[in-house]
């Protein structure tokens, strides 16, 4: 991977990734694939452009600069991406923000000058700054650069994880400069985990395993985490293996993510289709008791899940 | 032309009808009939150019038509155009109002006889205008269901269950010596019976209008006269305002609620009552007597027998005193008058109040009224060389603290009465404590919490009575009731005696706070546009430091906070001081669990911002502004020590700003009233300070003429209304024989809020940004847009929406613009006097003036629509950042020395739905320690989300007491004007 990472969204007062308020940096690129990722402009490392129809004013100063004919009301989304270069003439025509680039090159000092401005905040509240995306470990050097840099001044550091990355590097690069890990556990089943998220997950649990280890030694804090998708890990079944898993290990916590079914907005602004139809599970709100019923089928199991 | 000659037949045809009815009718022959004399009344009604002018003469009880208007006509209403004459006669109460703030509409001569106008059109046709009233509040029904199709209603269930959170405390405050734990998580509402249902009962009430006060003072000037003694002399006002204040206080009705701890009402209705007084508020009721119990907002009770006295004894014994009209006919109905009457640009509260202040109560409770006649005559002994007018007002105190002692031995010869009447023996023996403790004070000092209760309540009463009684606030209570709760209970030995005293001090607190709580002021249907759900704001102040600057928290702050929570009531208004550095994060912790359970209070305010503040005013001593306390809306003020009339004026920052788009003029008001600064079409601003040199001096003209109309108004009340009673508790008075409006007082100032500021400084910005620096548009096109409403122009609105950085987000240019803005205003008032000679106080908060102002607004070059609100208070608008931390960092950058009165920052914050409440507490209080940490002046929370607020506009019986904070005072949402119910709606919010 590139040394020098996109950056999507710097989001400030954030109280939902991590303790008190944090700015959580997300990261463009991830090598799964989830079916129900809801960050899919995080998903590709590459540069992209969104179109948000709600925004649009139908002025059509973006038709007239685009140099490649890549814009038009008749494309199904309005962008010919096969034919955009992505040079960003019409984002930066677009008198609404309509049309905008995803992904910014980023310095590590331009990011700690975007963060460090909310430090006060972070002290006061047990806070600090989360690297999320995507997924942060694709540029190993540079998100240990950034922790370093974070950590020279202070600041609290997170990183949320998808677990599959290579572990010399995390534990030589990453690991001296995180505070905290939260890692996910989605499938046990690697033949379900690579039909879903596009890779076996036999690293992920190794990892996983691994970083619980280290992280007795008291260094940093770490917290296994699943996303409860409807029909896909939030079945009976991988949540048993998911307690048998974390027993065998030792591992006496997982937190229950519920399910947010809102990313089916964003695919349409990247011109993805979006694969499911309205009444899907995966396009609706999931019931409060099913979360609670996972929640006791853990617990039962002796997982406490905070 | 024609169309004014047909216009002017359908009115003279119309005025005809109405004469001939009234000729024929014997029952509206009597309407005309006054106790002082047949109610006469010439009428003008006639257009801006003359094209439809007549009149019509209420004589002697014969009424007759002209189609000349005669020189002596009692008032005129002027209409723009001929066609709004009928426009106006079909329109509901807000189409009206709406013609009336836009200017369309307006009255010349004194204002009262257009009550009484339509006093006596109503008589004719109220079946008809009632009829519109109904079409308007179905209209509204209508629009709320629709908004609230398809919001979630979960707050039905959500907000009962976060009222009865309790949250356990830690002591961790040097100065709580007796409670365990502060909190008082122990506590419902449940196990104080008497307050619960003492609270049911306000809630179930409708606001009276009271005609006791209004008869006695009418009674006491008919028979002693007014501008002349019996005598035939002139009467000093200062004798003349003490006796009768004196007469009012013996001669009213000496009450007791049921079930009450506390002796005294503020009105015959001990429930919920307003006293409407004639030489202010209550004359421009006139018109509204046969109508005010079945309008859309707080509608009033008023009996039979109150509309007969205020229509024919009342009201025209006052329809020339009033100040109001005193003002006009004084100082020849100058142009600030003239500004204030068309509601666009400056609301000067001083036409009805100046009464925001804190007394020095704590005066009373040392001294007794004994003690302080005894000052006053020491200090009359002691000045051989004293003028009349010391005299006359050491007199005047005097007299006023008779009444004071008066009222309470009345009291005390009710509550006696009563107890032995009583058939229950518990009740007996509280009738019968009432009685010893008003045997006692307020005449001599009180020794405990509970006659130091009694002692304020007698004396808030009758200062409400002697003045107007907005915003006469309670101080720092906690500071000044503690020495008394800690001596009471430094005698209890056993736990369950202390545990008993406590649960009574609660429940004494309870009693003071519905007591409060029982009036309103009584305000003109129209008023529901400028503070809709306000009410009168007597404030209360816990926490922050003491005068030496040690940690003034002790145990009445907690029980204070415990009752806020309990009662969970819109007035008192709460407010709690925060010291960082000094007060604890417990005690920071449970003001946040108090504003979170409430929902809307109290507002916070941080020391070290208000005290560095006021210290920039030459010669006030520290120890005195670390005893600051708030008044009004959020303003800060000296107790006991201080005139500060801190919401003297109410001024829209954004017509100044309209007046340099427009060469002077004012668009809507259309009125050329302001000095030529340029015509943007004709390329008058070459660069951005150009313009904004503009705007300085539109907005320099608009300051003066606030500060030359208060002056007047201020010495008006002096001559009229002096405060004596309130000099006799200020510091200062006394020693040097001025009233209160004299200057008298040891610190002496005036309150201003501007109204605007974001929307000022947004659209500044995108002037500077778009027009001058990217030049990506001409200066006239833009304002050529924003004239016309955006309409046509839709790439424009969208670029000054989205390209232009507001202040709010983080941007340093836009935060200097908003500084500069400030500081443009701050040095103009610090540089003024007032009629008290001391300085003006800059406040930057709204009442709810953003929407009332802002309806009279066109669009502005910040992309804001003509017609909608401007942003409460200095709250940043809601697309100025999605990251509430940006709006927290940039309003704690402002320049203290530029808002010495205060601020109100609204920010509305929805808990997650799987947080605890204590989460949610501990979040809360984190973001008021940093933005307090960082420098940030005042901080209100409104823990409501969007869809509840529209649930409960559909289904308003399911959230009677949710509370919201408009601008500095709290409100019953359901109660509110349509337009603030969706301003609310609309504001920002941030999930916790």
């Amino acid at each position: 991977m590139n040394q020098s990472p996109l950056i999507v969204e710097i989001k400030g007062n954030s109280l939902d990734d991590g303790p008190g308020i944090r700015s959580v940096v997300f990261f463009k690129g991830c090598p799964l694939s989830c079916a129900w990722c809801h960050n899919p402009e995080c998903k590709s490392p590459r540069a992209e452009i969104m179109f948000d129809p709600s925004k649009c004013v139908a002025c059509g100063a973006c038709i007239a600069v685009c140099p490649r004919d890549a814009l038009a009301g008749a494309n199904p989304f309005y962008i010919d991406r096969a034919r955009c270069d992505l040079c960003y003439a019409c984002a930066r025509e677009c008198p609404s923000g309509a049309l905008a680039p995803v992904g910014k090159k980023m310095a590590v000092e331009e990011i700690l000058e975007t963060v460090i401005t909310d430090k006060p905040f972070y002290d006061n509240s047990g806070g600090g700054v989360t690297c999320s995306g995507g997924e942060p470990t694709m540029h190993m050097a540079f998100l240990g650069g950034l922790l370093e840099a974070l950590k020279r001044k202070g600041v609290h550091t997170l990183i949320e994880t998808c677990g599959l990355f290579d572990p010399a590097g995390f534990k030589e690069l990453v690991l001296p400069f995180t505070d905290a890990i939260y890692m996910d556990l989605k499938l046990l089943d690697p033949d379900r985990h690579r039909a879903y998220c596009g890779a076996g997950n036999e690293v992920i649990l190794d990892n996983l395993v691994a970083l619980h280890t280290l992280s007795l030694g008291g260094k940093f804090a770490f917290l296994p985490r699943m996303p409860l998708v409807p029909g896909i890990t939030a079945t009976s079944e991988n949540i048993a293996a998911a307690a048998r898993f974390l027993k065998k290990h030792r591992i006496g916590r997982l937190q229950l993510l519920p399910y947010n079914p809102l990313w089916g907005e964003k695919m349409i602004k990247l011109g993805l289709p979006n694969p499911y139809a309205k009444d899907h599970p995966l396009m609706n709100w999931p019931p409060r008791e099913e979360i609670d019923k996972h929640k006791a089928a853990l617990t039962a199991h002796g997982i406490t899940v905070p | 032309m024609e169309d004014a000659a047909l216009i002017g037949e359908q009115v003279r045809g119309l005025l005809e009808f109405l004469a001939g009815v009234f000729n024929a009718d014997p029952a509206l022959q009597e309407e005309l009939k006054g106790e002082l004399g047949w109610i006469n009344l010439t009428m003008g009604l006639r257009t801006a150019d003359w094209s439809v002018e007549k009149a019509i003469v209420f004589k002697d009880g014969f009424v007759s038509v002209l189609d000349q208007i005669p020189g002596d006509t009692d008032c005129t209403i002027v209409y723009t155009r001929s066609a709004d004459i009928i426009e106006m006669l079909n329109a509901t109460p807000d189409e009206s109002y709406n013609m009336i703030l836009k200017g369309r509409v307006r009255a010349e001569g004194n204002i009262i006889y257009v009550g009484l106008w339509n006093y006596l059109m109503n008589l004719v046709v109220g079946a008809e205008q009632q009829e519109a009233v109904e079409r308007q509040i179905e209209a509204h029904r209508e629009a709320k269901r629709a908004l609230a199709a398809n919001a979630c209603a979960a707050g039905r269930r959500e907000r009962p269950a976060r009222r009865i959170t309790r949250i356990r405390g830690t002591r961790e405050d040097p100065g709580v010596k007796y409670l365990e734990d502060p909190y008082l998580a122990c506590y419902g509402l449940e196990d104080f019976p008497r307050l619960a249902q003492m609270r049911e009962e306000r809630f179930n009430a409708k606001c009276e209008f009271t005609s006791e006060f209004g008869k006695l003072l009418t009674d006491f000037h008919v028979a002693n006269g007014y501008e002349y003694d019996r005598s035939g002399a002139p009467w000093d006002p200062l004798l003349r305002k003490a006796e009768s204040v004196r007469y009012l206080l013996e001669k009213r009705e000496p009450l007791i609620r049921k079930n009450d701890l506390l002796g005294g009402t503020w009105t015959t209705n001990p429930v919920l009552g307003g006293v409407g007084r004639p030489y202010s508020e209550g004359c421009h009721m006139w018109g509204e007597l046969n109508t005010c119990a079945r309008r859309e907002y707080e509608p009033y009770a008023i009996t039979p027998e109150s509309v007969k006295l205020f229509h024919k004894y009342i009201f025209p014994f006052w329809a020339a005193r009033n100040l109001h009209e005193l003002w006009k006919s004084e100082y020849g109905n100058p142009l600030p008058a003239r500004i204030h009457e068309l509601f666009f640009a400056i609301f000067y509260w001083a036409t009805v109040s100046q009464s925001e202040n804190n007394p020095g109560f704590e005066k009373v409770l040392q001294m007794g009224t004994r003690g302080l006649i005894e000052k006053i005559e020491a200090e009359l002994a002691s000045d051989a060389a004293a003028g009349a007018e010391k005299k006359n007002t050491l007199e005047g105190m005097k007299i006023c603290l008779q009444g004071v002692n008066s009222y309470a031995r009345n009291l005390a010869a009710r509550a006696l009465a009563e107890a032995e009447a009583e058939a229950d023996p518990a009740r007996k023996e509280e009738l019968l404590r009432i009685y010893r403790h008003l045997c006692k004070v307020p005449e001599n000092p009180a020794e405990t919490l509970d006659e130091a209760v009694q002692s304020i309540v007698v004396t808030l009463l009758c200062l409400g009575w002697e003045t107007m009684d907005a915003s006469i606030s309670l101080g720092r209570l906690d500071q000044v009731l503690q020495p008394y709760f800690a001596a009471e209970m430094a005698k209890l030995e056993r736990p369950a005696e202390r545990e008993a005293f406590i649960r009574h001090a609660v429940e004494l607190i309870g009693c003071l706070y519905l007591l409060v709580a029982s009036r309103l002021i009584i305000a003109v249907d129209l008023g529901n546009w400028q503070n809709s759900g306000s009410p009168p704001n007597t404030c209360v102040t816990v926490g922050g430091v003491t005068p030496d600057g040690k940690d003034a928290v002790n145990d009445m702050t907690y029980i204070i906070l415990k009752v806020t929570e309990l009662l969970a009531l819109n007035h008192p208004n709460v407010h709690a001081r925060y010291k960082p550095g000094v007060n604890s994060m417990a005690y920071l912790t449970r003001v946040a669990g108090v504003n979170y359970i409430t929902g809307a209070t109290p507002a916070i305010h941080n020391d070290d911002a208000i005290i560095d503040a006021l210290s920039c005013h030459e010669g006030w001593a520290l120890e005195d502004i670390r005893d600051y306390a708030s008044t009004g809306c959020v303003e800060p003020s000296l107790p006991g020590k201080h005139a500060g009339t801190t919401s003297a004026l109410e001024i829209n920052l954004v017509a100044p700003f309209e007046m340099a788009l427009h060469n002077g003029r004012h668009p809507v008001a259309d009125w050329a009233l302001g000095p030529q600064t340029g015509v943007i079409e004709n390329g008058a601003f070459r660069t951005f300070e150009e313009f904004f040199a503009a705007f300085q001096k539109q907005c320099i003209f608009m300051l003066e003429q606030a500060v030359a109309g208060n002056n007047q108004l201020g010495e008006l009340f002096h001559r009229h209304h002096p405060h004596l009673l309130l000099s006799a508790l200020t510091d200062g008075c006394i020693e040097s024989g001025k009233e209160f409006l004299r200057g008298g007082a040891k610190y002496n100032s005036s309150g201003v809020s501007m109204i605007g500021l974001a929307d000022v400084v947004d659209s500044l910005m995108v002037i500077k940004k778009l027009v001058f620096d990217a030049q990506a548009v001409t200066f006239a096109a833009l304002k050529e847009a924003a004239d016309g409403n955006f309409a046509g122009h839709p790439v424009l609105h969208a670029m000054v929406n989205t390209k232009v950085a507001r202040f709010g987000s983080g941007d340093a240019e836009a935060l200097a613009m908003a500084r500069r803005v400030m500081r443009l205003v701050g040095d103009f008032f610090a540089g003024s006097r007032d009629y008290k000679g001391g300085v003006y106080t800059t406040g930057w908060w709204s009442m709810a003036h953003h929407v009332s102002y802002g309806r009279v607004t066109g669009a502005l070059p910040s992309g804001r629509l003509a017609g909608e609100p401007f942003t409460p208070g200095l709250t940043p608008h809601p697309r100025a950042s999605s990251s509430l931390l940006d709006n927290l960092r940039d309003v704690a950058r402002l320049d203290h020395k530029a808002m010495d009165n205060n601020i109100a920052f609204n920010v509305k914050i929805v808990p997650g739905l799987t947080d605890s409440p204590e989460q949610v507490v501990a979040a809360m209080a984190q973001y008021m320690k940093t933005y307090f940490e960082l420098g940030g002046m005042q901080l209100q929370f409104n823990v409501v989300d969007s869809d509840t607020l529209k649930d409960a506009m559909a289904n308003p019986e399911y959230y009677r007491d949710l509370m919201v904070r408009i601008s500095g005072y709290v409100a019953y949402f359901t109660g509110l004007h349509h337009e603030l119910q969706l301003e609310l709606v609309r504001r920002a919010e941030y999930r916790l």
